[in-house]
C-alpha cells in the first residue's frame, strides 16, 4: 500500500492506495506517528482508494486515532468505501471513527 | 496451523434435540479464528472469536481468549461473566497491540432461549425452516480495541426447526457484503439436512478466495417438533 501525505492549512491529509492489511498496517502507523511528531494535530485519512481493510488495518486506524488524541489532536476518516464502512459498522467502530464525505469537510465548520 | 487446530474442540457437545457442528478452513498463514463449545450447568456455551492479524501472535491471542472465557464459565449471568473475561483480557491485548472480536452465547436447551454478547463480531443469525433470517445484531466493540468498554448480553430464541449460524469474517470477505452473506446462510440452510452440511457449505464459500483469511462456521440446529404432545 502506498501512502501520500499532503499538508493543508488546517489539517494533514494521508491518502492510502491499495489494501490496508497486515503488511500495510505498520506503515500507516509510521506515517501518522511521524506526522504527529512533526506537529500535525488534525489528521484526515482519505480512504477512497483503499480497496480493502482487514482486522489489522482496523487495528492500525484505531491506534493512530489514540495517538492523535494523546497528542491533543484528532484523526478522522473521509471518502470511506463500502467494504471499509462495513468493517467499521460490524465492529461498532463507526461510533468513534465517524466517516466524512471528503477530506476538506472532516475538520470543516459544523 | 497445527497449533491452531490443537485449540479447537473435538466432538460437538451431545445435546438431545440439537445438531451442533463446525467447519474450519485455516488461511495459508496461521490465523486468529477460534471456536469453543461445551455444556456447563445444563447450558450450552458456545464462543466464536477472531483475534487480529495472522501468524503466531494471533494464535497466541486466540488461545488466551479461549482460556479466559473458559475460566468464567461457572460465573452466573452472561453479562457479568463476559465483562469479567474482557477485563482480564484487555491489558494483555492492549500491551500486545491486538484485539479480538468475540461472539458468545449461553443457551437453555429445553427452551431454546439464549443470551448472547456480540463484541464487534457482527455475523450471527437465526435461520428458520422456511429460510427466513433474523440477524443477531452487534452491540459492542471488539475486546481490547477501545477504552472502558462494557458489554450487555442480549436475548434471542432458537425455536424448533431453526438454525443458529455464526461465521467468521473470512466468509464475509469471500462473499463481499453482509446482505450476500445473510442470503447465502439462508440458501445453505434450506439445501442441507444436517448442521455439518450447513457448516461445510458455508466454509466452502471461501475456498476460491486465494488470499483468504481463516474461515469458521458454527451451526446449532434445533430439531423440528415432531408429532403430537
Amino acid at each position: 500500500m502506498q501512502f501520500t501525505v499532503a499538508r493543508h492549512d488546517t489539517y494533514t491529509e494521508v491518502t492510502g492506495e491499495g489494501r490496508l492489511n497486515m503488511v500495510a498496517a505498520p506503515k500507516l502507523k509510521d506515517v501518522i506517528a511521524s506526522e504527529i511528531g512533526a506537529g500535525s494535530r488534525q489528521i484526515v485519512v482519505e480512504l477512497g482508494k483503499t480497496e480493502f481493510m482487514d482486522s489489522s488495518g482496523l487495528g492500525a486506524l484505531i491506534s493512530c486515532l489514540k495517538l492523535a488524541r494523546q497528542a491533543s489532536g484528532d484523526l478522522r476518516i473521509a471518502n470511506v468505501p463500502p467494504q471499509v464502512l462495513m468493517v467499521l459498522q460490524l465492529t461498532s467502530m463507526d461510533r468513534v471513527l465517524t466517516p466524512y464525505p471528503d477530506a476538506a469537510s472532516a475538520f470543516g465548520e459544523g | 496451523m497445527e497449533v491452531q487446530r490443537g485449540l479447537l474442540p473435538d466432538a460437538p457437545p451431545d445435546l438431545p434435540g440439537y445438531d451442533v457442528a463446525a467447519a474450519f478452513q485455516p488461511s495459508s498463514l496461521v490465523g486468529g479464528d477460534l471456536y469453543d463449545w461445551y455444556v456447563e450447568s445444563g447450558q450450552l456455551h458456545l464462543t466464536l472469536a477472531d483475534a487480529m492479524g495472522k501468524g503466531m501472535g494471533a494464535a497466541m491471542i486466540a488461545a488466551s481468549v479461549r482460556a479466559t472465557f473458559r475460566s468464567v464459565a461457572l460465573m452466573p449471568g452472561l453479562t457479568n461473566a463476559f465483562n469479567h473475561a474482557a477485563a482480564a483480557l484487555s491489558s494483555a491485548l492492549e500491551s500486545s497491540g491486538s484485539y479480538s472480536t468475540v461472539f458468545t452465547i449461553r443457551m437453555n436447551p429445553a427452551s431454546g432461549r439464549l443470551s448472547y454478547v456480540d463484541a464487534g463480531h457482527g455475523i450471527a443469525a437465526v435461520v428458520s425452516a422456511d429460510g427466513g433470517i433474523r440477524r443477531l445484531e452487534a452491540d459492542g466493540p471488539p475486546v481490547g480495541l477501545w477504552f472502558e468498554d462494557r458489554w450487555e448480553a442480549q436475548r434471542a430464541d432458537l425455536f424448533p426447526g431453526e438454525s443458529l449460524i455464526m461465521v467468521s469474517d473470512g466468509v464475509l470477505d469471500a462473499v463481499g457484503d453482509l446482505e450476500g452473506t445473510l442470503a447465502a446462510m439462508s440458501a445453505i440452510v434450506l439445501a442441507n439436512a444436517t448442521a455439518q452440511g450447513v457448516a461445510d457449505d458455508l466454509a466452502r464459500l471461501a475456498q476460491d478466495d486465494q488470499e483468504h483469511d481463516d474461515v469458521t462456521a458454527v451451526v446449532v440446529r434445533r430439531d423440528p417438533e415432531t408429532g403430537s404432545h
